[in-house]
């Protein structure tokens, strides 16, 4: 079997119109039970290995959950340099979006180049604030004093995906400024695709704690997991479920509904708002030696926002191993049978219907590798 | 949640590319987006690119993590009422 799994959208048109939407899933949801019976310390060494798009994130609800389940309560640089680790992995993955997959809908090559000046700065912040590279050691690692320098990085990233103009709304910027995401959003009002895939699924909320992690303890067939619902009602998470009600987002969405450019927006209001915090961040962290005991026992939760959105880690351990271990992923809300992209393509015009399914499918960013096969009824 | 494969380095070639070994078949991927990559190195890969480095023992822990994971999966496929 191929072991990252895929994601397959079928679109059936009939009449000129989106006749039927289908999603089926392959995604090996029982990958976290392979983590059980390890102690906690190689179950956290692990996890930032095992994915490879988001796992300073995996790794980041990881430690939450266990050092809940242990009562470990790290010092707030601790909790602040990692929150900085997390922000800088969702930078990467906006900026790849940004760089790397819209382009080639614009018939433009791929900005590699562009995307190696951020990555390889940013993938230096981790060895910069842990020389040991252990900030997910349970209760903290080794967190050193002499904070790197953001500005050059983050004044490169503005430049690079916002440009000019960026403040004076989203029409004058598309239409002013000369980069990728700029020329992506000109693109799709030109083409009158701003409410393209328009749905009525709802942000996420905030999920309380107490009864996601008594969701999750019954979810004995993964059906949660695979399909996740909360009171009977599917939702989306990411980028524009957190920026819903930032003036931009919230401007785009009355005007064109919550479709593609809302999403497409959101990931950029939000790369402005995870520079800022980085920064502030940044300023924030003092040196730390971290460590607590792993030997104890309990369950716990991590909760994290993923580039992608709400990832969320339950564990049980005992005596400090690991028995249980379950994940619920964002892409399980985003890519649901009946979730915001289905809803979206319901009845969507067949016109150019294979790409522009696509581009949705890239503004919502799956995790793993989306299909789209279109077939005529 | 995109599973992340470890691969070693085999050969260092032009234009920030390098080749790796992948499961006995060699692939040509990109060292554009990661610092001081040599022969010999563990990186994890994501769509032709090396995103990380990760020392020996742990590319190992993480490969036999991956093979068990494998197995497991299988069984789950195999239960009734999971999987495709």
């Amino acid at each position: 079997m191929e072991i990252e799994g895929g994601i397959t959208l079928g679109l059936t048109l009939k009449a000129d119109r989106v006749a039927t939407t289908e999603i089926t899933s392959k995604r090996p949801l029982g990958a976290s039970s392979a983590l059980e019976g390890r102690p906690v310390n190689e179950v956290l060494r692990l996890l930032p290995n095992m994915f490879s798009i988001c796992g300073t994130a995996q790794a980041h609800a990881g430690i939450e959950a266990i050092e809940a389940a242990l009562d470990l309560h790290p010092a707030d640089p601790q909790r602040a340099a990692r929150r900085l680790l997390l922000l800088a992995e969702t930078t990467g993955e906006h900026c790849w979006r940004s760089l790397m997959d819209w382009p080639p809908f614009l018939g433009e090559e791929t900005g590699v180049a562009a995307l190696a000046a951020i990555k390889r700065p940013l993938g230096q912040i981790t060895k910069a604030l842990f020389p040991d590279g252990d900030w997910n050691r349970p209760g903290g690692g080794r967190l050193v004093s002499g904070a790197p320098d953001l500005g050059p990085l983050v004044r490169n990233i503005r430049d690079t995906l916002l440009g000019t103009a960026w403040e004076t709304g989203v029409e004058a910027w598309a239409e002013a400024a000369r980069t990728p995401p700029a020329r992506l959003a000109r693109h799709i009002l030109d083409q009158s695709l701003a409410g393209f895939g328009t749905t009525c699924v709802k942000p996420l909320p905030r999920l309380d704690r107490s009864e996601l992690n008594l969701r999750i303890v019954a979810d004995e067939d993964r059906a949660f997991a695979a399909a996740p619902r909360w009171q009977g009602e599917v939702f989306h998470t990411g980028p524009l479920a957190r920026q819903w009600k930032t003036p931009i987002v919230a401007g785009i969405r009355e005007r064109f509904g919550v479709g593609l450019l809302a999403f497409v927006i959101a990931r950029l209001v939000e790369l402005e708002a995870v520079l800022a915090e980085m920064e502030l961040l940044i300023s924030r962290l003092a040196a730390d030696t971290g460590g607590g005991d792993t030997t104890g026992s309990g369950s716990g939760l991590g909760v994290v926002e993923a580039a992608r959105g709400r990832l969320v880690h339950r564990v049980e351990v005992a005596d400090g191993t690991v028995s249980r271990y379950r994940i619920l992923a964002p892409t399980e809300w985003n890519f649901h049978p009946e979730g915001a992209l289905v809803q979206g393509l319901q009845g969507a015009p067949a016109e150019d219907i294979e790409t522009r399914a696509r581009l949705l499918v890239a503004a919502l960013d799956p995790c793993v590798t989306c299909r789209v096969e279109v077939a005529h009824a | 949640m995109c599973l992340a494969i470890p691969v070693q380095v085999a050969e260092l070639t032009p234009g920030d590319m390098a080749v790796v070994d992948l499961g006995g078949v060699r692939k040509e991927i990109s060292l554009a987006l990661l610092d001081g990559v040599d022969v010999g190195d563990w990186v994890i890969l994501h769509t032709g690119f090396a995103l990380s480095k990760l020392d020996p023992a742990e590319a190992e822990k993480t490969l036999k993590l991956f093979a068990e994971m494998e197995t497991f999966e299988e069984a789950l496929a195999e239960t009734p009422g999971n999987g495709e």
